[in-house]
């Protein structure tokens, strides 16, 4: 018996003492419940999360419908019964209404998400945001037409219409997201002046004054980056297809924010040098 | 071969004759392992039994000992983690931020925060076609 103990104690010495370590790790339980703090969420993120969750539910829901519909179009191309059609006909209505309402709720993700940097120029972007709403109203009114569609010549009609419409609606989204970007940086410019003034106030060293003046131009570059952004949107859309200016715009965005970078580093060189 | 070596050829197979004395006889307690040591000592089997037990105990012991310490050191071994080694910097940055006054710091800080990385969402893409 003592050589079975004592050969359990060298073979699993963890398994002998795990009790006694068990009992040392339980962790000491106050009577008193520790306060919680309630983490405060600004309302307006939790205001995106949440048209963010109802965008991509919406999406599942558009690829789901749009799966059925190509199945059953398929079908009808293979058998071209009644049946197959009628089929068809409730999938393409399905898959209609479920891509107008994940349009819908993605204009009204974006819609609410300019209003983050809409202090910086709020006339400008209360008007996209009018612009994105009327494209919202349009889609529900779209989606009452499509549920009141017959036959396949009045899918194929309002197909088209739609393709066409939705040139300028394109044209609304991504001026939308470039003048996002523009009042972004509008405001990033406004707190390195303001930061640029408290360096003065600190009265830097006489050599230090030449990158302070250095910024107003530095400014002045990324400003007329920022206007070629701007105009790259206003670009005719005249063809049958959309010509997305957004990549053109975007090159435009991230100069105007490479002057905003070199700006803050010439500042905290003045800080480090020269105060 | 002469006649005389044909003799003390003939004359070794003769007990007498062969150059290979045989053995003495040994004597029969001359067997016996010789009385040395602890164990030589011991005369009666009651005394050999216990120093054998004790023997088997030590010889347990030693062995329980050394399953212990391998088994911490394995412990110890998972227990560890595995630090990574240290690269150092080639060459120092240029601006260290943790050289600025902590008061600077905190008014740089809520720009490089706005300057972080910004990606928009874009628009979904769809099959233009649906209903033709």
């Amino acid at each position: 018996m003592w050589f079975v103990l004592i050969l359990l104690l060298a073979l699993f010495p963890q398994s002998i003492w795990a009790q006694e370590a068990s009992t040392s790790a339980t962790p000491v339980v106050s009577d008193t419940p520790a306060p919680t703090a309630v983490p405060t969420i600004d309302p307006y993120i939790l205001k995106i999360q949440q048209y963010q969750a109802d965008y991509d539910f919406q999406k599942t829901q558009f690829n789901a419908a749009y799966t059925i519909y190509v199945t059953k179009k398929q079908v009808h191309t293979k058998y071209g019964t009644v049946i197959t059609q009628r089929e068809k006909q409730e999938a393409t209505r399905a898959a209609l209404i479920a891509r107008n309402n994940m349009l819908s709720s993605y204009l009204l993700l974006l819609r609410v998400t300019l209003d983050k940097f809409k202090p910086a120029n709020p006339t400008d972007t209360e008007k996209q945001q009018i612009d994105l709403s009327k494209w919202e109203d349009y889609l529900k009114e779209q989606n009452s037409i499509v549920s009141s569609l017959g036959n396949d010549q009045d899918f194929a009609g309002n197909t088209n219409k739609f393709k066409e419409k939705y040139i300028p609606m394109q044209q609304t989204i991504y001026s939308s997201l470039v003048i996002n970007q523009i009042n972004r940086q509008k405001i990033i410019q406004d707190q390195i002046k303001t930061l640029r003034d408290s360096i003065l106030s600190a009265n830097p060293k006489p050599e230090g004054l030449q990158p302070i003046s250095e910024v107003a131009i530095k400014l002045d570059l990324s400003n007329s980056n920022l206007d070629n952004a701007l105009k790259a949107t206003q670009k005719d859309q005249n063809g049958e297809t959309f010509s997305n200016f957004y990549p053109s715009s975007q090159t435009y965005l991230i100069q105007a924010e490479g002057y905003l970078r070199e700006i803050l580093n010439n500042l905290k060189g003045v800080v480090l040098k020269y105060l | 071969m002469t006649d005389e070596t044909i003799l003390i050829n003939q004359d070794m197979d003769t007990p007498q004759a062969n150059p290979l004395k045989a053995e003495e006889k040994i004597p029969e307690n001359s067997l016996n392992t010789p009385k040395t040591g602890i164990i030589g000592k011991l005369k009666t089997p009651k005394q050999k039994l216990l120093v054998g037990l004790v023997l088997f105990w030590v010889v347990l012991l030693v062995f329980a000992a050394v399953i212990s310490i391998v088994n911490q050191a394995r412990k110890n071994l998972t227990k560890s983690p595995v630090t990574p080694e240290i690269v150092e910097p080639t060459s120092a940055p240029i601006l260290n931020d943790n050289q600025i006054p902590q008061i600077w710091q905190d008014k740089f800080k809520p720009i490089e925060d706005s300057l972080k990385p910004y990606s928009d969402i874009l628009p979904p893409t769809f099959d233009l076609k649906i209903g033709l």
